[in-house]
């Protein structure tokens, strides 16, 4: 086991970092539209 | 140009730079344009400057829009400006942390330890208590105007001693951290590969700020507004 994580360090930290950076822009882009729909809401009121 | 499409864009930027960063060879004499070169004592460890730097570097940014900020809203009491501040503060501490947290992952595997109170990362834990001081002095005052004004001249203050903690200390005491990328001759001496990479980081991480300041200033102002209208209901 410890052997398969060392030969392969580098692409388990390259889907790691990949995987970590769409969660932050999916979060960020999500936050984006709730906060585009919040500012219409008040707008309103 | 369409926001959606920059922000897309962003994306694949910066998912370019993690695979070039993470995929590309390092090789003892690099003969191709995907290849970096070994650098000595750091080999695959290397791979740590294309984000370590960049976090830094979108601290630093971030630190001084929230001290030019502070400054106007001296200047010209202008709440927005108090929002600006305390918005790029608080990026600028978020950014300050993820290059903590990377020069400590580096700092284990290069000297063996997370934490050895090198002058580097002494001078980094200064700074993120001075900054996590101005939140606590934020959340500490009640008024508004007097809150503003208190939190905008600690926060030129908290600017002032950013450079000293970042580019002064680090080069007047010995530490056994590498050569900054902008070296004592005010040169930089990096692999044209390695360069591009880097610089497509330092872009990418300083759009994804400015891109987190503005959704973090509209949620402030989203905050105020309706609290105003739960108050005056």
């Amino acid at each position: 086991m410890t052997e398969f994580f060392a030969d392969h360090a580098l692409l388990i930290v390259l889907a790691g970092s990949l995987l970590c950076w769409t969660g932050v822009f999916l979060f960020l882009l999500r936050m984006d539209r709730a906060l585009k729909h919040i500012e219409d809401h008040l707008k309103q009121g | 140009m369409d926001m959606t499409l920059l922000k897309f864009l962003l994306f694949f930027w910066l998912a370019g730079v993690i695979l070039a960063a993470f995929a590309f060879p390092i090789v003892p004499s690099p003969r191709h344009w995907n290849e970096f070169p070994v650098i000595p004592g750091l080999e695959d460890k290397a791979r740590i400057l294309f984000f370590h730097v960049p976090m830094s570097w979108t601290a630093v940014v971030a630190f001084i829009i929230s001290m030019i900020s502070a400054i106007r809203y001296l200047v010209r009491k202008n709440g927005n400006d108090d929002i600006v501040s305390a918005a790029s503060a608080g990026l600028g501490l978020l950014f300050c942390v993820l290059a903590t947290v990377t020069g400590s992952l580096w700092a284990k595997f290069n000297w063996g330890s997370f934490w050895n109170w090198d002058p580097r990362e002494t001078s980094i834990a200064i700074l993120l208590l001075i900054y996590g001081a101005y939140f606590a002095l934020r959340s500490a005052i009640d008024g508004e105007e007097k809150r503003a004004m208190l939190c905008a001249v600690y926060a030129i203050l908290a600017g002032v001693t950013m450079p000293f903690f970042i580019f002064i200390v680090p080069r007047i005491v010995a530490s056994l951290h590498p050569e900054p990328i902008v070296n004592s001759q005010g040169k930089i001496h990096m692999n044209p590969t390695m360069l591009t990479v880097f610089l497509a980081s330092l872009a990418g991480f300083t759009a994804l700020y400015f891109w987190m300041l503005r959704l973090r200033i509209r949620t402030m102002k989203a905050e105020i507004l309706s609290l105003a209208r739960a108050d005056a209901a």
